[in-house]
């Protein structure tokens, strides 16, 4: 451990001193630096010592840039983001950050795209919603310039539950419904139909409109005509059914059934949970009138 | 919020209802809801599930393995222990009384139906892993035609680098023409097999009326009264277990077509590949000729 912060310091300083050396008349000074740094920063790395293995990746990164050798530069932000993962999370959110300003400058989308969902993946750790909704959706934008049409939909079904989660309905009804229609074309991508379309039904049960969930079922199924035979669709409508007659305890007892064959996410019960509590308070007000 | 009217009246509930503890009757009301829980577990959340504390408001924390309804009939261990050894203890079962036998009868069907729910729980778990497989097979599909769309770009930059090695030389050199054993196909698309796709598709046989459940018809979930003797109550397990196999027979049916689904794209995968690496092959071939004619070109 000790050798490898010694040997790291020799090749930080060497690469300082090439940094700064009046006389650049042996050889390219910066393209040493940069190598120099970037082989100080891997023996601090391997002596566990982050932040500075962090900085000095992000030297060589400097170094790289003014040699306008960009994709090496980006490469350098990744890796001392890498670096930054263990002890900063803002810090790796910064380094990857400027790697995709790079990465997409020089067209390289679905580098650019892969780092961006990293971000909003740190984000999502530090339950930071809403800047992990923003960064998983310029993901799906990348990866959509790549071509890369499954990890567009990967992100999108993210960006939709982050929404959902942001109490904003509308908005992930429409990105689920789009991607169940995309997915129905695919041989693949057919099987995850009927989950995008639950989730698409759990947002429209919160928003409480029975008119606009019995509709919603009834399109749910002209989009999939195998959807009236799932679990799924058998668990939407019962949950229907239970809204509309204000009955607590039957749409408790649907959710719990349901639960007890696929066990729910976190967000779906707390969906859920949302629309229990507006059931309560119209029970409460229906008891206070009579 | 909702806008349906509710009549004051209340229909009696059955009273196994009445009985059942509301999963959502907990700490959870006063939730904050500026705090979004991540679909990932954090540290907190495994502290909970390695402690047994359960996360989810709707688990009733209940085993697979434990009898639940066994409770609402009102059978103990006791009885339990003689009914899985099948009365041996207790002189086998042509000397229980009838009581006793409708009692077994009532825990056995009960029995199979936990089991039934166990085996319908595992397929559905499999399902999911399924789905996440295909997904997983659509992606690799998608990278293996950039990679090779990748390799096509490459051909098109080391023709011009050919090109330049070509003219390179001096004055009186001998004309440097690279050698190429065969062209650069590119990606090959392979569109999805027609017969499964025109033919056995679930939909088709929807729209032909071959499929058994009509559209849009629910089950009724709700319980329509308690059973009151023995004979009831295995028919209710009995009924249990025809919906809950019914499932596990649909679920059954689409696992053999996403089965067939994995094998016919991976059969694509692999003709793809070696589309692809008789390129990679060939490419890897000009470049050791660049080479070598780059290294002539020093040597001089």
């Amino acid at each position: 451990m000790g050798d490898h912060i010694a040997k790291g310091q020799e090749l930080a300083k060497r690469a300082e001193n090439k940094l700064h050396a009046c006389c650049p008349l042996f050889g390219s000074n910066l393209e040493d630096a940069a190598e120099l740094f970037h082989k100080s920063a891997t023996s601090f790395k391997l002596a566990k010592s982050w932040d500075k293995a962090a900085s000095l990746f992000v030297k060589s990164a400097k170094c790289h840039l003014k040699l306008d050798s960009k994709y090496d530069a980006a490469n350098a932000y990744v890796d001392a983001a890498h670096c930054y993962k263990k002890t900063s999370t803002s810090g790796a959110i910064s380094c990857l950050n400027k790697a995709v300003t790079i990465f997409t400058e020089i067209g390289r989308h679905i580098m650019a795209a892969k780092y961006s969902k990293e971000i909003g993946e740190l984000y999502e750790l530090d339950q930071d919603i809403e800047h992990a909704r923003s960064y998983y959706e310029r993901a799906a934008e990348l990866f959509e310039i790549g071509d890369a049409a499954t990890s567009v939909i990967q992100c999108k079904v993210k960006v939709a539950q982050f929404c959902a989660q942001l109490q904003q309905y509308q908005k992930a009804i429409k990105i689920y419904e789009d991607i169940a229609r995309q997915s129905l074309d695919s041989n693949l991508l057919k099987y995850g139909v009927r989950g995008h379309l639950l989730n698409s039904g759990l947002c429209q049960l919160v928003q409480g409109d029975f008119v606009a969930i019995t509709n919603s079922l009834e399109r749910y199924q002209d989009l999939d005509l195998t959807f009236s035979r799932t679990r799924e669709y058998k668990f939407l409508a019962d949950l229907s059914a239970s809204i509309d007659e204000g009955d607590v305890e039957k749409f408790t007892r649907v959710v719990k059934e349901f639960n007890s064959i696929t066990p729910l996410e976190s967000w779906k019960s707390t969906l859920l949970l949302r629309v229990k509590d507006a059931m309560k308070v119209k029970e409460m007000e229906d008891d206070d009138l009579t | 919020m909702f806008g349906s009217k509710k009549s004051p009246l209340k229909v009696a509930k059955p009273s196994s209802v009445e009985s059942w503890t509301n999963p959502f009757d907990s700490n959870d009301e006063g939730m904050d809801t500026k705090k979004y829980s991540s679909s990932r577990k954090t540290s907190s959340e495994r502290a909970l599930t390695t402690l047994g504390v359960n996360t989810n408001p709707f688990d009733d924390g209940t085993d697979a393995n434990k009898k639940s309804s066994s409770t609402l009939y009102g059978f103990q261990s006791a009885n339990w222990n003689k009914y899985k050894n099948d009365f041996r203890d207790s002189g086998g079962l042509e000397n229980q009384s009838v009581q006793e036998l409708e009692s077994y009868a009532v825990y056995k069907a009960e029995e199979t139906t936990n089991s039934v729910t166990n085996c319908l729980k595992i397929a559905e778990n499999i399902r999911e892993e399924a789905t996440q497989t295909l997904v997983t097979l659509h992606q690799q599909g998608e990278q293996i035609t950039r990679s090779h769309h990748v390799a096509a770009d490459i051909d098109h930059d080391l023709t011009r680098g050919e090109k330049l090695l070509g003219s390179l030389g001096g004055l009186f050199s001998k004309t440097w023409k690279p050698k190429k054993t065969r062209a650069i196909t590119g990606p090959v698309i392979v569109g999805d097999d027609p017969v499964r796709r025109k033919g056995n598709h679930l939909e088709q046989r929807e729209k032909l009326g071959l499929t058994s459940a009509p559209k849009g018809q629910s089950k009724l979930r709700s319980p329509p009264q308690e059973p009151t003797n023995a004979f009831e109550k295995v028919e209710v397990e009995k009924n249990k277990q025809d919906d809950a196999l019914s499932d596990l027979s649909d679920l059954l049916g689409e696992l053999k077509g996403m089965a067939v689904d994995m094998g016919s794209e991976i059969e694509r995968h692999n003709k793809a590949l070696n589309h692809l690496y008789d390129d990679v092959d060939e490419l890897n071939f000009r470049v050791i000729g660049a080479n070598q004619r780059g290294r002539r070109l020093l040597g001089k």
